[in-house]
Parts: C-alpha cells; sequence; structure tokens
C-alpha cells in the first residue's frame, strides 16, 4: 500500500500544477474559514446595519457550533481539489502513462488504489488541517463557560472528511469515463451544481423520497446548512446514520465504476 | 500434460476483434528460451496488438497466453523489459525520476538505476527533463527503464522506428548483448533487415493471422537461386533436359534457376561446361528474408 502511494506522490509532487492547486486549496480554506469572526467585526466597524442586532453576538465560533459550521463551510473548498484530481487522472490518459504503468508491472486495482491513496491522504490532511482550525478558533472565541463544550459535535469534521473523500472519488470516476481534463471539469461543475439540482428540483411528488440518494444530494446531505438556526428555524444540528451510511456505499460504487471502466478499457 | 521448462510465451487461438476488424485471428506462437524472436508483418497486421495483449494492456476477445507455463500475473511483467515505438515517460520529470518511478512499479533494486543511466549515455543529463530531450535521447532512456529491472524478457515494438543510424546501430547492439547473456528476446518490426540482422527466430503475420513461423536460418539454407547466363542459344534446352533443375525464370540477361538441394552453382557450371556450353554469367542468390517473406506474403493473396 505505501508503495501505491509513493507511485502517485512522485507522479503528483513533481507535478507543478499539483503543489500550486493544493496549496491553494489549503490557503483558501485557512483564510476563509478561520477568519469569519474577524470578517464580521469588520463589516460591523464598517456600519453596515444588522437590524440592531450584534452579529458578533451569534455563536458562529463557540464550541459546540463552530464543528458544525466550519464543517459545513470546509466543503465548499473540495472543487478546488476535485480538480487537482481529475487533472492527475487524465494526465494518465493524455500521455498514455496509465499504459505504461501497466506494462511495467502494475494491474488496473493496482493504479485506481494508488489514485484513491492519494485521494485518501489529501482528505485526511484537509480534515485535520479543518480540525486544528476549528480548534484554535475556538478556544480564541467560546467564553469560558462554553469551554466545557469544547469536543462536542467534533464528529461534524468526520462528516467533512467523508463529503470532500466522496466528491474526490467522483472527480476521479468522471476523470477515469471522459479522459480529457477540461472536458471532465465541465461536466463535474455542470452535473454538481446544475444538472442534479434541476433534476431533483423537477422531480415528481411521487419520487420526492429518491432525492436524497441522489449522488451529489447524498454528499450535502450529510452535513446540513447550520446557519438558519440562529434566526430559530428548524435544522438537522446532528448527521444522521443513514446519510452516512449511504454516502459510504457511493463511495464503494464510485470506485467499482471507476474500476469497471479501467478493466474494460484497452488502453492502446 | 508436461511443460517444456524451456517454454517462455505461448499463445493459443488468440483473437482480437475491434468491432468487426479482427486484428488477431486466432494465432498460436511458442516462443522458447533464448530466443530472438521476431514478428514480422506489414503494417496493420496485428504486432502491436498481439504484444498490448500479452503485456495485459488489450483485452483479448478470446484464447489464452501463458507466461512461463502460467497464467500471466503482475509479477511476470515486472521481469520483462519492454521498449515500445514511442518512448512513454512522464515529461514533467527528470530522467532518473522516471526510472525511480518505474523501479517502485517493478520492485528493482534503486542502485539499478545509475548503473543503467551511465549504461544508455544518459546519466550526465538524469536531472533534466523528459520533455527537453532528442527523440534517440527518449528512446535510450526507455532502453535503460527496460533494464533496470534485469529483465529475463525483453519486448521491443518497432524499436528503430524514427531513430539515427546510430541509435539503430545502438539498438541493434542492445539486442544483441542482451540476446548473447541467453536471455529471450521478442522484436516485432517490419524492418525485414533488422530481423535478419537479430534474430534467430521469426513469423509472419498478416490481418492477425499466422502465415508462417520458423528459423531464420532455414531460410538461408533453403534451396538457393542460381544466375546463369551464356551467348551459347542452346543453355535454356540443356537446362530443361536436366533432372537436378526444378525452375527456370527468365530475368533481364540472364535465367534464374531453382536447383534440388545439394545442388550449387559449382555443379551447374561442371554440366554446362561438360555439354559444351561456357557460361559468361554465374551467380549464387542467397536466399534472404526479404524474399521468403514476400514469397510468403504473395502466397496467401
Amino acid at each position: 500500500m505505501i508503495r501505491l502511494l509513493k507511485i502517485d506522490l512522485l507522479k503528483n509532487l513533481n507535478f507543478r500544477a499539483f503543489l500550486i492547486m493544493v496549496a491553494m486549496y489549503f490557503i483558501s480554506l485557512g483564510a476563509i474559514t478561520a477568519s469569519g469572526m474577524e470578517f464580521l467585526k469588520w463589516l460591523k466597524d464598517k456600519g453596515v446595519e444588522f437590524d440592531e442586532f450584534n452579529p458578533l453576538r451569534i455563536p458562529i465560533y463557540h464550541f459546540p457550533d463552530i464543528w458544525h459550521n466550519l464543517a459545513y463551510i470546509g466543503t465548499f473548498f473540495k472543487f478546488i481539489l476535485a480538480i487537482v484530481v481529475i487533472i492527475s487522472i487524465t494526465n494518465e490518459f493524455s500521455y498514455k502513462t496509465i499504459r505504461q504503468n501497466i506494462i511495467d508491472g502494475l494491474d488496473r486495482w493496482d493504479f485506481l488504489m494508488s489514485k484513491v491513496l492519494t485521494i485518501s491522504l489529501l482528505s485526511a490532511a484537509a480534515t485535520v488541517f479543518l480540525f486544528f482550525i476549528a480548534l484554535i478558533t475556538g478556544i480564541i472565541y467560546t467564553p469560558s463557560e462554553d469551554m466545557r463544550f469544547l469536543f462536542k459535535g467534533v464528529g461534524f469534521v468526520g462528516g467533512f472528511f467523508l463529503e470532500t473523500f466522496s466528491f474526490l472519488l467522483f472527480a476521479l470516476l468522471i476523470g477515469t469515463l471522459v479522459k480529457r481534463s477540461g472536458f471532465a471539469i465541465g461536466i463535474l461543475f455542470l452535473y454538481t451544481l446544475i444538472v442534479e439540482p434541476i433534476a431533483t428540483f423537477n422531480l415528481s411528488d411521487k419520487l420526492d423520497f429518491l432525492i436524497p440518494y441522489f449522488p451529489v444530494r447524498a454528499m450535502n446531505e450529510v452535513i446540513k446548512v447550520p446557519f438558519p438556526k440562529y434566526i430559530f428555524m428548524e435544522i438537522r444540528d446532528y448527521m444522521s446514520v443513514e446519510s452516512i451510511v449511504v454516502l459510504v456505499l457511493y463511495c464503494a460504487l464510485f470506485v467499482y465504476f471507476t474500476y469497471l471502466l479501467l478493466r474494460k478499457r484497452d488502453l492502446q | 500434460m508436461p511443460l517444456s521448462s524451456n517454454e517462455i510465451l505461448k499463445i493459443s487461438n488468440l483473437t482480437k476483434h475491434f468491432g468487426r476488424i479482427k486484428a488477431v485471428n486466432n494465432l498460436n506462437l511458442t516462443v522458447e528460451k533464448g530466443m530472438v524472436y521476431g514478428i514480422l508483418g506489414p503494417n496493420g497486421s496485428g504486432k502491436t496488438t498481439t504484444l498490448g495483449i500479452i503485456m495485459d494492456v488489450i483485452n483479448k476477445t478470446s484464447g489464452s497466453y501463458k507466461w512461463f507455463g502460467k497464467a500471466p500475473t503482475k509479477e511476470v511483467r515486472k521481469k520483462i523489459g519492454t521498449i515500445i515505438e514511442t518512448p512513454v515517460f512522464y515529461p514533467y520529470m527528470s530522467g532518473e525520476k522516471n526510472l525511480k518511478l518505474v523501479s517502485i512499479i517493478k520492485e528493482a533494486p534503486v542502485k539499478n538505476i545509475p548503473v543503467v543511466l551511465k549504461q544508455v549515455g544518459l546519466y550526465d543529463r538524469r536531472h533534466d527533463n523528459f520533455s527537453t530531450y532528442s527523440l534517440g535521447m527518449k528512446q535510450r532512456l526507455s532502453i535503460a527503464a527496460a533494464l533496470v529491472n534485469d529483465p529475463i524478457v525483453l519486448i521491443l515494438d518497432e524499436p528503430t522506428n524514427g531513430l539515427d543510424p546510430q541509435g539503430i546501430a545502438d539498438i541493434r547492439q542492445l539486442i544483441r548483448d542482451i540476446a548473447n547473456e541467453g536471455k529471450t528476446i521478442i522484436l516485432a518490426s517490419h524492418l525485414l533487415d533488422e530481423v535478419q540482422k537479430v534474430c534467430s527466430h521469426f513469423c509472419v503475420l498478416k490481418q492477425g493471422k499466422l502465415l508462417y513461423s520458423g528459423s531464420v536460418d532455414d531460410v538461408s539454407r533453403q534451396s538457393i537461386a542460381i544466375e546463369v547466363a551464356s551467348d551459347n542459344a542452346a543453355l535454356e534446352e540443356t537446362l530443361k533436359s536436366w533432372e537436378k533443375i526444378k525452375k527456370i525464370n527468365h530475368e533481364i540477361g540472364h535465367l534464374v534457376i531453382a536447383t534440388v538441394n545439394g545442388i550449387s552453382s559449382e555443379d551447374v557450371n561442371k554440366y554446362l561446361f561438360d555439354k559444351g556450353i561456357v557460361v559468361s554469367h554465374l551467380l549464387t542468390q542467397k536466399k534472404t528474408l526479404e524474399k521468403q517473406f514476400l514469397e510468403i506474403l504473395n502466397e496467401n493473396r
């Protein structure tokens, strides 16, 4: 397993675009998630009207809310990593190096696993990074009486991992399917942001129960939007077991379908 | 069924369809240890597809193949060095890093990398990106990659295409060196001259079918052709009446005769002289692979 990870890391760490994009991901993820409180302060200083309501009193950065809030915000950055994954797999097709790797002695499963291991590593690194940002900013902003909730809701960080990981596997599947980077990135964004939302929106009422089982929806189902609770709307402030199970199954399906594509295809 | 331990590769009834095209059609081949085996055929005859199947990058439609008498695995591929027409490496990585990648995949000792880089004369350029290499250097890097795990078998697919004379000479020298170590080589080529120069055995493919297989020596040992000319008009009649002559063909300025085995140009000269004919031209044509190849193709038209 270490050998397969080494193989893919060697390819990626020598590829400048990979390093730049991954750096961009961590910088933007860190900057946005860590600066929310300062941003609200800035808005207030600028005299933005909040209907006589002090935004700094919203406990966005207080334990336990912070885990849910930052995990939710953090998942938006997965698109940057998805582009990295797509470039990494489509390069193998355009350089024909996947063919050479197999001639040299990998089998298709090894090849796929080397990609999945890099995806796991990226998702895990992002998760650890987010954990420390939430922990540190939480400690800074949480009033002392709430510190007892320090690790309450920390599980949302695990949800962040699962959502990022599943989305990257989805990107790997699309990259393997269409083989060209620009095309694959276009399809990924189009499907995620437009096709599936419209399809689920137009689904007949009888089929509404299917909506949570669409792939992108299944990814968004684990961590629900936390913020409406601050204007006293009811939200699901926990991760349902069902949503986790569905998404784990999707991860397995993404890997399985990617393998089928690699297995059935002639590498010319 | 007892297996001959000398059997390196056995291809049985292998077939590959691309849509309606049969790229490989019920192919049977056996390559034994120590052979330098040439796969000859015009472009599009199924050479590269066959090699693709035995390296597991192309899925067969039916049939089977065995490496070393066993069902193929990725472990076998690690001990096979492959050099293909177009060298494939990561263009943004240096020659050395590309070799490092290959050696991790092949589970070869890292200490082999500088050795093979020196062997192919790329050691000084090892830190430069692959994309900066000339075609000859790229091909030499793929030789280095093929050698990095001390292969038991070497597969070459049109290895000299596009190379300059020095590059071609280098590749041929490499093939001879490796063959001298007793290793088995499989070489696909449409260059007859190349196969004749380096191969011990060869087969001819056309439209995915095996037309012929045999040893290169057999070709040159086969009945030879003799060119003969004389001012004496009775030459042809005299030859026709001799039972040792199998065939007479007219060519410009001379006749070309095929004799039964064992009859050389010397015998022909003596026979004609005894009959009172003095020849003005007598030449033994060595049968070349090229002639044989064209004959095989023509017979199967």
